[in-house]
């Protein structure tokens, strides 16, 4: 079986530190407690293999994702920019994944939505969170059968 | 060194990220385009002077590939530097869009730095070719 969460964590860690300015303090599979606080955001991938891709986190750490990703001040970063940003997010930790995964494939991805509630996390999708210090990034990965 | 770039990317928030970092890397550029897709990049080069092209690939309504082909069919524009920006690293992706001209390739996530050394490698590049003209 092809290791799918070497990649996925090397793809997120990358991703958070250079372009996000976040570090990675550790990594888990543990579950995670979401409560209504938390934003997600999702997309679908197609190509040599589809599936879907998510990530979430608390409006807290979204916010200090933000700020460190567009290099403005708290107060002036509106809740569609906080959104934005996360779909930046989960579009390029799922990129970066997919094509350190299947190096010789091509895909597509469609754009991310963002979601307040709770999205159904696919059963049986791999799944990793991520400690950030202010907070965690909890983010799974499904291969459609 | 003054020069226009346009950036297009289909997020505000990674239109924004770049402008950042090409201000950040030291580089001053006398305006900063941005375009949502390649269909409002094309409007925009061929009413401004544009001397360098950051795009991604994955956009709607035109996507980096079109974009590269729409612009390689237009002798006004067929000159303009293209870098593409994207986080596909397969080789494939890479060699398809340096063949339908693009002038290099950034993989995200990029340091800021490496995107300002390789737009100042680009931009240094058109400059000497001009000169030999």
């Amino acid at each position: 079986m092809i290791d799918i969460k070497s990649p996925l964590t090397d793809a997120a860690s990358d991703v958070l530190e250079s372009m996000y300015f976040v570090s990675v303090l550790g990594c888990s599979s543990d579950p995670v407690k979401p409560d209504s606080n938390w934003i997600w955001s999702r997309l679908n991938f197609s190509g040599n293999g589809a599936g879907s891709f998510g990530i979430g986190t608390s409006s807290v750490m979204a916010r200090i994702i933000a700020e460190n990703f567009l290099g403005q001040a708290t107060e002036e970063i509106t809740q569609a920019q906080i959104e934005e940003v996360l779909c930046e997010l989960s579009n390029m930790i799922c990129g970066s994944f997919l094509s350190r995964y299947r190096t010789e494939a091509l895909f597509d991805l469609a754009h991310p939505l963002c979601e307040k509630t709770l999205a159904a996390i696919p059963a049986g999708a791999t799944t990793q969170t991520f400690e950030l210090g202010e907070g965690v990034l909890h983010l799974w990965l499904e291969f459609a059968a | 060194m003054a020069f226009n770039v346009l950036i297009v990317d289909d997020s505000p928030a990674m239109r924004k990220f770049i402008r950042r970092v090409i201000t950040l890397s030291g580089l001053d550029p006398r305006e900063c385009l941005d375009a949502g897709n390649g269909q409002e990049a094309l409007e925009l080069l061929r009413a401004n002077w544009v001397d360098i092209v950051l795009t991604d690939i994955n956009m709607p309504v035109m996507n980096g590939e079109q974009l590269l082909r729409a612009l390689s069919g237009d002798p006004l524009l067929e000159s303009i530097p293209v870098m593409v920006i994207s986080t596909d690293r397969t080789e494939i992706r890479l060699k398809q869009m340096l063949a339908l001209g693009a002038r290099d390739y950034v993989t995200k996530p990029f340091l800021p730095e490496t995107l300002g050394y390789a737009m100042e490698r680009l931009l240094m590049g058109e400059k000497r070719a001009d000169d030999r003209h």
